[in-house]
């Protein structure tokens, strides 16, 4: 076993982490540091169930990022989510089509964002119209990327309001069986001068 | 923010154990929710004497009973539970101390939040090793 750690380590306090207003402010969890600047960067990965108590939900899981440090409340913003791996795996079936589309969006606040989405069919469907899936699945998110901020985005992305908007379109070529952003992910953090002032009026 | 939503949930004071487990040793890691943090740390190797024994349900549950005892004493009274196999080109299916050492966590008192498979695998691959001809024992 490597040496026993010297007896002048700084001490390490307890720092509370929130998530952010527009999921809710919860209480996520706490970390521990010997300096707060430290804390700056480190991600926690959640599910959706502890921020809304909804069972169902337990397969999706969201990445929070901290970005500022008040005191000993962490304050963070979204960081990407994705689709629990059984989950995932659950939704694929032999005889049926997982359309994939993977591209990157900006916000209105200058957040770079990755997204996957996935279209699964009830059955095999011709490539003209896997094509025309996928445009509609860029369409439709390229178009809310550019008229929102990474958390009015966000927002949508994980509660599935661009993904029942995808279905609605999807669903005049080809009857899908389940419509989602699989995954996101942040490139790119972008302005956060927004985000931390609706934190402090919060606060 | 409401008081009321808070206080329940502020009685957990929540860690991840992070669960290494190959064919040749385990490797059971406590963190803080970050990962940022470590707790405590113990491996197969810690506790028995021969290397074909570190992958062993013996080895895997007493590194796991040491970890937990640790992170208990730290105050951790709740966990999530991320398994992990070496993934990629080698075995995607963790080893035989993985399941002594999840129960040895459960028995041990603490709440268990999320049990998740984060092996790591890939879309495409690179080549496994070996060479044209397969390992020659």
């Amino acid at each position: 076993m490597s040496k026993r750690p010297g007896e002048s380590k700084a001490p390490k306090t307890s720092y509370d982490i929130y998530a952010p207003p527009y999921f809710g402010s919860r209480w996520l969890g706490s970390t521990i540091s010997s300096d707060p600047s430290k804390l700056i960067g480190r991600v926690l990965r959640t599910s959706l169930y502890a921020l809304t108590d909804d069972f169902s939900k337990q397969y999706l899981i969201i990445n929070f990022r901290i970005v500022n440090v008040r005191d000993q409340r962490c304050e963070t913003v979204f960081y990407g989510h994705e689709y629990g791996r059984e989950f995932l795996r659950s939704l694929v079936k032999r005889g049926t089509d997982k359309i994939t589309m993977i591209f990157d969006l900006k916000t209105v606040d200058g957040f770079h964002i990755r997204v996957t989405t996935m279209t699964f069919t009830v059955s095999k469907v011709s490539r003209k119209k896997r094509k025309a899936i996928r445009s509609i699945m860029k369409g439709i998110l390229e178009q809310a990327a550019s008229t929102m901020t990474h958390d009015q985005l966000a927002q949508e992305m994980v509660l599935g309001k661009t993904a029942s908007d995808i279905y609605n379109e999807v669903r005049k070529i080809v009857f899908p069986r389940h419509v989602g952003i699989v995954k996101s992910k942040i490139l790119k953090l972008g302005d956060l001068s927004r985000v931390l002032s609706v934190e402090e009026q919060a606060a | 923010m409401t008081e009321q939503v808070e206080k329940p949930q502020k009685q957990f004071k929540w860690g991840v154990v992070h669960i290494y487990s190959s064919y040749n040793n385990i490797i059971v890691h406590v963190t803080d929710l970050t990962g940022a943090e470590t707790i405590a740390r113990a491996s197969g190797g810690m506790f028995v004497d021969a290397g074909r024994l570190e992958p062993t349900p013996y080895a895997g549950m007493r590194a796991a009973a040491y970890v937990m005892e640790a992170a208990k004493a730290a105050g951790i009274n709740a966990v999530h539970i991320l398994v992990r196999a070496p993934g990629g080109v080698k075995s995607r299916t963790p080893g035989p101390a993985t399941q002594a050492a999840i129960r040895t966590i459960a028995r041990s008192g603490v709440t268990i939040g999320r049990i998740e498979d984060v092996t790591p695998i890939p879309h495409d691959s690179v080549r496994k090793k070996g060479g044209r001809r397969g390992r020659r024992v």
